[in-house]
């Protein structure tokens, strides 16, 4: 039995048990999404979009759905979740194995007008309100993995925002995997509806945590072995008129794990959306991001980095559709390859006839750290409108030896200018995270990544925070 | 303090140092002059130890050590410093983090106890008032977008912040305007005379112009010809060759 055979035949055994099972739509919506699955089976490298990113694998390995995965004692995760609080103030959903489990979480009274509850949850409370848009703006037609996921999910989070709400607290959505006996998947469901007028910030934040993996002090991934598992995810935004969306992922997953993760964004007029990503666990990492701008003066701003090392692969899928007049998007993904590791970066822009006055920005810059790395990168710009302003770039470079000489110059060791070159090279990406903690916690997870990607002795790589309040904070 | 001998250099296989010597003591100013080309800015970054050139004979004796056997970080270490002729700009690391970070290696390299972040900061304020720079260019990326006057104080004041033995400054006077010139020229005299040092410090300064020489006055003036130091003298060297040039000075049909 191949992988495709196996999957239908899961899902053959389980759909009578996933949450909502009674509710027609969603059944209806599942029943087409393996459908779909059926028909394009998994992706081959005969694919343009998977031409650098071979699935097999992944196909290969005989992943059981997620409830039959061991939880640990939850006692011995409080203190480990504790560490991974980003914000005082955050409202904090905890995912074990992609279900949700309120008693880890912390979530405190939310405004008027804030829905705010686990996917499985919101399809006994509120399915009215998910059958208007579930599934509504993914792609289950091109993209296999998205048709498995709708048609596999089973938990995940579901957050709704009417007009005029106003909700400061950030929206933390920690997923945890944990050690298993067996290789397991699952398939996290995120549904966000932003009405009009809604300014929020949700974290999607994924790690592992075992007892030989997990790190106390540090919160990214490990060179040691980690579980085997695949998340497969996809996320859902539909954001209304000048609604305005921080959006944090921070893949923090072990070296054997797979993550397979799908981002929809449909803007409507002079909304915003801002993604933050930093890619840098996982031996297989794809990302793709498909927005489209449908509403004037929309504006979307793509922030990416990832940092990979040994046999790592990670690859960023972007598309975005400009279909309105006014809007404006732009992209700065930047990249960091040790190893032989391999980097696939494809931002695709499309400009419709009726998208006068679109202003699309694309940058996607890479530093190889060794000779057997690779990056695969390719913007591709689709314009069918007169009146616009695009840029496209990609580089691909190594550390600068004029500069390492100048650090080294005043005394700096080796391995010292290397990591802070390094440093140099994504900080500029870390100073637009507005959220000071926030900020703290990423530099905290990226400064970790990269003195393993450079071999320095993290001890004695000084944490760099922001100075441009004129603050000097050295750890 | 310094001792060059018969140093021979090149870059891509061009010979550019063909037997220099040179010998700085302790508590002396050394002026070095030559037309373009002549190698003064080669002597300051194979002394630093820059990767593009490689030394293919002759050695260098620094603090009775063998200078060349160091690497690039040993050498700012044990208390060597070029102000560069071209600092470099650095996106994304931050100058005072830099300088802190700097100043705490060699620290630690003498076996010292590092500085904390406030008594660091109270250190490189000082001095930031002592070159006349911006406090706020301790806030950008080292040197990124600095005028060509801030990169120039910028390096000198790392070298206050880092109190190196013996500085050489490579044309640190070009692209400074008067006023900055004589604070900078300020800064270099404390930075020799600092009663807080425990050895008095050597001082090279690579020049085209007597201006800087108005300011810091040298022991000796040096005029480096085609990889050799061709004539040495006293300040007066200097102001001849203000006069009329170099034509008068060097050998014979060499000019």
């Amino acid at each position: 039995m191949n992988a495709r055979e196996r999957l239908l035949t899961d899902f053959a055994r389980s759909k009578a048990y996933f949450p909502g099972h009674l509710l027609p739509w969603l059944t209806s919506l599942r029943e087409s999404a393996i459908e779909n699955f059926a028909a394009q089976g998994f992706p081959s490298p005969n694919d343009e979009s998977w031409k650098y990113t071979n699935t097999k694998k992944l196909q290969q390995t005989e992943y059981c759905i997620a409830q039959q995965a061991v939880i640990p004692p939850i006692d011995s995760l409080a203190a480990q979740i504790k560490a991974q609080q980003l914000c005082p103030d955050e409202q904090r959903m905890v995912f074990i194995n992609g279900i949700y489990h309120p008693e880890l979480s912390s979530m405190s009274p939310l405004p008027k007008g804030i829905i705010l509850s686990s996917f499985a949850q919101a399809l006994q409370d509120h399915p009215k309100l998910m059958a208007s848009t579930l599934g509504k703006i993914v792609n289950h037609q091109a993209q296999p993995f998205s048709a498995l996921n709708s048609a596999f999910m089973s938990d995940g989070l579901f957050l709704w925002a009417a007009e005029n709400s106003q909700m400061a607290s950030p929206i933390h959505c920690l997923f945890i995997s944990t050690t298993s006996a067996k290789p397991v998947v699952f398939y996290p469901r995120l549904l966000i509806v932003l009405k009009n007028n809604t300014p929020l910030t949700l974290i999607e934040h994924y790690i592992d945590l075992s007892a030989t993996s997990f790190d106390p002090d540090m919160t990214a991934t490990k060179q040691t072995a980690g579980n085997h598992h695949l998340i497969n995810t996809v996320t859902e935004i539909h954001l209304g008129s000048e609604a305005h969306l921080d959006h944090y992922k921070l893949q923090q997953e072990s070296l054997n794990s797979r993550h397979i993760a799908a981002m929809y964004v449909q803007q409507h007029r002079a909304s915003q959306f801002t993604s933050h990503s930093y890619s840098l666990g996982a031996a297989l990492a794809r990302c793709d991001i498909q927005i489209q701008l449908t509403g004037s003066q929309a504006e979307c701003t793509l922030n990416g980095v990832y940092l990979v090392d040994g046999q790592q692969h990670v690859d960023y899928h972007t598309q975005i559709t400009h279909l309105a007049p006014d809007c404006s998007s732009q992209q700065l993904y930047k990249g960091v390859i040790q190893g032989h590791a391999r980097a696939v970066f494809n931002g695709k822009v499309i400009i419709h006839p009726e998208a006068q006055q679109s202003n699309a920005q694309q940058l996607n810059k890479n530093l190889l750290l060794s000779d057997s790395g690779e990056v695969d990168t390719k913007p591709e710009l689709q314009i069918y409108a007169d009146d616009v302003i695009c840029n496209h770039g990609a580089t691909v470079g190594q550390l600068d030896t004029q500069a390492l000489f100048y650090l080294q110059s005043r005394g700096v060791s080796q391995s010292d200018a290397q990591a802070w070159l390094v440093y140099g090279f994504v900080s500029e990406l870390l100073e637009r995270i507005n959220n000071p903690l926030l900020r703290k916690f990423i530099q905290l997870s990226v400064t970790a990544q990269l003195n393993r990607l450079v071999g320095n002795d993290a001890c004695d790589f000084p944490v760099l925070f922001p100075t441009q309040n004129g603050e000097l904070s050295c750890r | 303090m310094l001792n060059i001998n018969n140093l021979h250099a090149e870059i891509q296989g061009n010979t550019i140092l063909k037997g220099l010597n040179l010998s700085v003591k302790a508590g002396e100013v050394h002026a070095i002059m030559g037309p373009n080309g002549s190698g003064k800015s080669t002597l300051a970054n194979v002394l630093a130890g820059h990767p593009d050139y490689q030394v293919t004979a002759g050695e260098v004796i620094f603090q009775g050590a063998d200078l060349l056997g160091f690497s690039v970080a040993q050498r700012a270490c044990a208390g060597l410093f070029v102000a560069f002729q071209y600092p470099l700009e650095i996106p994304g690391v931050s100058n005072v983090q830099f300088l802190k970070l700097a100043l705490n290696s060699q620290r630690k390299y003498r076996q010292l106890s590092e500085l904390d972040a406030l008594d660091f900061l109270q250190l490189v304020k000082s001095k930031v008032q002592e070159v006349g720079m911006e406090e706020e260019l301790l806030y950008r990326s080292i040197n990124e977008g600095f005028s060509g006057g801030e990169k120039k104080r910028n390096e000198i004041l790392q070298m206050l912040v880092l109190e190196p033995q013996l500085a050489i400054l490579d044309e640190t006077d070009s692209g400074l305007d008067i006023d900055a010139l004589k604070l900078v020229a300020q800064g270099v005299n404390a930075f020799r005379c600092d009663p807080n040092a425990g050895q008095e410090r050597g001082l090279i300064l690579i020049t085209h112009y007597q201006r800087l020489l108005n300011f810091i006055n040298p022991d000796f003036v040096h005029i480096l010809f085609d990889g050799r130091i061709v004539k040495s003298g006293g300040p007066e060297l200097a102001l001849a060759l203000e006069k009329n040039g170099y034509a008068d000075l060097l050998p014979k049909g060499l000019s």
